[in-house]
């Protein structure tokens, strides 16, 4: 008996978890009833030559990009993925020069989480070009990353609690470069932090009255509608100054995205390193506080969510084993609260070396301030069914 | 029952959907029979533009009438994604697209319920209260289905089952929308089918084989939710290409002629419409501070210039460097 074959299963598999949302296997049937309903062969009215629809690559990229591209801004790493996927040589020299030992044949052979490293990777690679680094350095008010660290030292000279930040914008402070957005960032996790409660509201429930006054020949009292009320309560910790400078940008997108969601409580708090702890107590220095409409202010408890941007030392190089300890202690002691807590570190995993950061992740779960592994953790955290 | 049939891509590059006059109707529901009214509305017509519809466009749409999931189409403003609804409707149901073509505009406080049916409880409240006074109030009064009238979705829903043919809805700009309005659209995208409160285990619903072809537009102004996007389709109306823009100018040219109320008219050759794409498209490159112009905006363009041309006598050649209409037409700061 001859091997079944699923038409596009292997792309499908490999494409699913590259972006976000996922896709779902019902759009893989989508595709699949769509190749059985439609005639693949259509015959040109006056020369009579048969052609078919999804012949050549660039037919067969639009027709899938009809059933699993969800998002256009993805598109032109969904080709290239596409691309990836069945090419076979040029294009593995093209775009995976240091990657050669992956061939395509081990490529279609992997299961879909193996193979999706290697891309990723070399996505990561392409966001940080040299000339970007070039084009930087120009722009006016741009000055040396050598000079900031300089500057730093003799601001905070007398002054080593205060974690505020230098006059001067860090030379890679650009948008351009932003490895998640804003938007999308807020509305996934917007309502993920809410709690919602019913409450009444100042507006008649004019239905509701009527239906009482058809069925009594009376009204009794006033009806009102009744409201949602939601609150959530969102804690972040930055860690600012030596090496998260050139963090500083996350941070304030993290802080915009929070002010986005409505009836979100936030509280900001920024630390060198680590939060200090002292007598068993941290002590945690305001960046300030904010609360969006209608929020309220509530104790840390299980619903809070709390957000650690910190590099754990990664960019030290050293293995500090003070630090570790006083990191996992800290964690424990936010999770003690809640297991709404993330650590986001904003290095690329793939630049660790052996250091601080590299052991910690054995012990803490990190991630990586872009767009899907941000939406990873917000959809792990809270699953939508 | 008849389903729709596929658009034909037959050796085409291109469908294109000709101007068609279609006739109007006032459409009522009847609760009592379960149907729909269709009162023609004698002498009134409205016309529906020409659409030029490309090759994977049309593939995308026959993907949605054979799967049964919404489309869900994105692109530039005026890039021709909400007048693609309704140039399939008069291309399907020719004059009587009307009765088989539902729109519903989506605004920042539209719900999800309001496209299924709104109920009029105050007219229900007036009717209670002088019932005592009015037998035919009171009658009324005690039946909430004199209250009930059918939205787009509503419509849409039964238009097919009592036809015997799909319908087709445009679901436009859902960005606009509060930000639950999508998922509140689940079940009704799922099942195709919703409920009306007022009455109980009373639904509205399209039959299986009959499931309307619906399209979705969104600016892109903000992100869908991932379950509402798993149950649609896909497709980004692209930037067009110039032989692309060449072909659209060409079609919409008759139609502008009948816009301006002229029976004899001067033709604009091959190479005046060229050179006018091509100017188009420098433009459209040109860095000016504002946003580029859309396809809409160069065929109102081309309008103006079409009818300078026939009242003024202006030569094609010159006015489509005459700076002061670009800025005009094409909305350009500079």
């Amino acid at each position: 008996m001859d091997k079944m074959v699923a038409p596009l299963w292997g792309f499908f598999e490999f494409i699913k978890n590259k972006f976000s949302p996922p896709l779902a296997i019902d759009q893989y049937f989508y595709l699949i009833e769509a190749i059985h309903k439609i005639p693949l062969v259509n015959t040109s009215k006056s020369s009579g030559e048969k052609k078919h629809l999804l012949e050549g690559r660039s037919s067969l990229l639009n027709f899938t990009k009809i059933f699993w591209l969800n998002n256009p801004q993805y598109e032109l790493e969904y080709d290239r993925y596409f691309n990836l996927f069945f090419d076979k040589e040029v294009l593995f020299e093209k775009v995976l020069p240091n990657e050669k030992e992956n061939t395509p044949e081990v490529l279609h052979n992997q299961d879909a989480t193996q193979v999706s490293n290697s891309p990723d990777k070399d996505l990561i690679n392409e966001k940080k070009p040299e000339n970007i680094l070039e084009d930087t350095r120009k722009e006016e008010g741009m000055i040396d990353f050598e000079l900031v660290l300089r500057d730093i030292k003799k601001e905070n000279a007398d002054d080593d609690v205060e974690f505020t930040r230098p006059n001067h914008k860090f030379m890679l402070a650009d948008k351009a470069i932003m490895p998640f957005e804003v938007r999308n960032f807020a509305q996934r996790l917007r309502r993920k932090v809410e709690t919602t409660e019913q409450v009444i509201s100042d507006r008649l429930d004019i239905p509701e009255m009527v239906i009482e006054y058809i069925q009594k020949g009376f009204i009794i009292d006033l009806t009102y509608e009744f409201d949602d009320a939601s609150y959530s309560n969102v804690v972040l910790l930055a860690d600012r100054n030596g090496s998260m400078l050139a963090y500083e940008f996350i941070e304030d997108n993290f802080k915009e995205s929070l002010r986005q969601i409505p009836h979100c409580h936030v509280e900001h708090y920024v630390f060198n390193n680590l939060p200090e702890y002292i007598d068993g107590k941290y002590q945690f220095k305001t960046a300030g506080s904010f609360k969006n409409e209608l929020s309220k202010n509530p104790q840390w408890n299980s619903k809070t969510w709390f957000f650690v941007l910190s590099d754990a030392g990664g960019h030290s190089g050293i293995v500090n084993k003070d630090r570790m300890t006083a990191t996992v202690r800290l964690w424990k002691y936010l999770k003690s609260f809640s297991d709404f807590v993330h650590w986001i570190n904003p290095i690329p995993f793939e630049y660790l070396n052996d250091c601080t950061a590299k052991r910690l992740q054995m012990m803490i779960p990190m991630s990586h301030p872009d767009d899907i592994s941000l939406h990873k953790i917000i959809h792990e955290a809270k699953p939508t069914i | 029952m008849k389903t729709l049939e596929l658009l034909d891509l037959n050796g085409v590059l291109e469908i294109e959907i000709p101007r068609i006059n279609i006739k109007e109707y006032d459409i009522t529901y009847d609760f009592e029979h379960r149907k729909l009214n269709y009162n023609e509305l004698e002498g009134k017509s409205k016309p529906v533009s020409a659409y030029m519809l490309s090759r994977e466009l049309a593939i995308a749409v026959n993907a949605a009438i054979v799967t049964g999931r919404p489309l869900l189409i994105k692109g530039e403003p005026g890039s021709g994604k909400t007048k693609l609804a309704q140039a399939l409707a008069s291309y399907f149901y020719k004059e009587e697209a009307n009765k088989y073509y539902f729109e519903w505009h989506i605004k920042s406080k539209s719900k999800a319920k309001d496209g299924g049916y709104i109920f009029d409880h105050v007219g229900r409240m007036r009717d209670a209260t002088i019932s005592s006074s009015d037998i035919q109030a009171s009658k009324r009064a005690s039946n909430p289905d004199n209250y009930i009238t059918l939205e787009a979705l509503g419509k849409a829903f039964t238009a097919g089952s009592q036809m015997g043919k799909k319908t087709i809805l445009l679901i436009d700009e859902i960005d606009k929308g509060d930000i639950d309005f999508p998922n509140d659209l689940l079940l009704e995208l799922d099942e195709m089918r919703f409920k009306i409160n007022e009455k109980n285990d009373t639904y509205i619903q399209a039959p299986r084989e009959l499931i309307p072809l619906i399209f979705i537009t969104s600016n892109n102004e903000r992100e869908l939710p991932p379950a509402f996007l798993r149950r649609c389709l896909y497709y980004y109306i692209p930037s067009f290409n110039k032989e692309f823009l060449n072909k659209i100018a060409l079609v919409k040219m008759e139609e502008f002629y009948s816009d301006l109320g002229e029976h004899e008219f001067i033709e604009l050759s091959k190479d005046q419409l060229a050179l006018f794409v091509d100017k188009y498209v420098a433009l459209k490159k040109e860095e000016t501070g504002s946003k580029p112009p859309s396809v809409s905006e160069m065929l109102d363009w081309l309008k103006i210039l079409v009818f300078r041309v026939m009242h003024h006598g202006d030569k094609f050649e010159h006015l489509v460097d005459d700076a002061q209409l670009q800025k005009i037409a094409l909305k350009l700061n500079s």
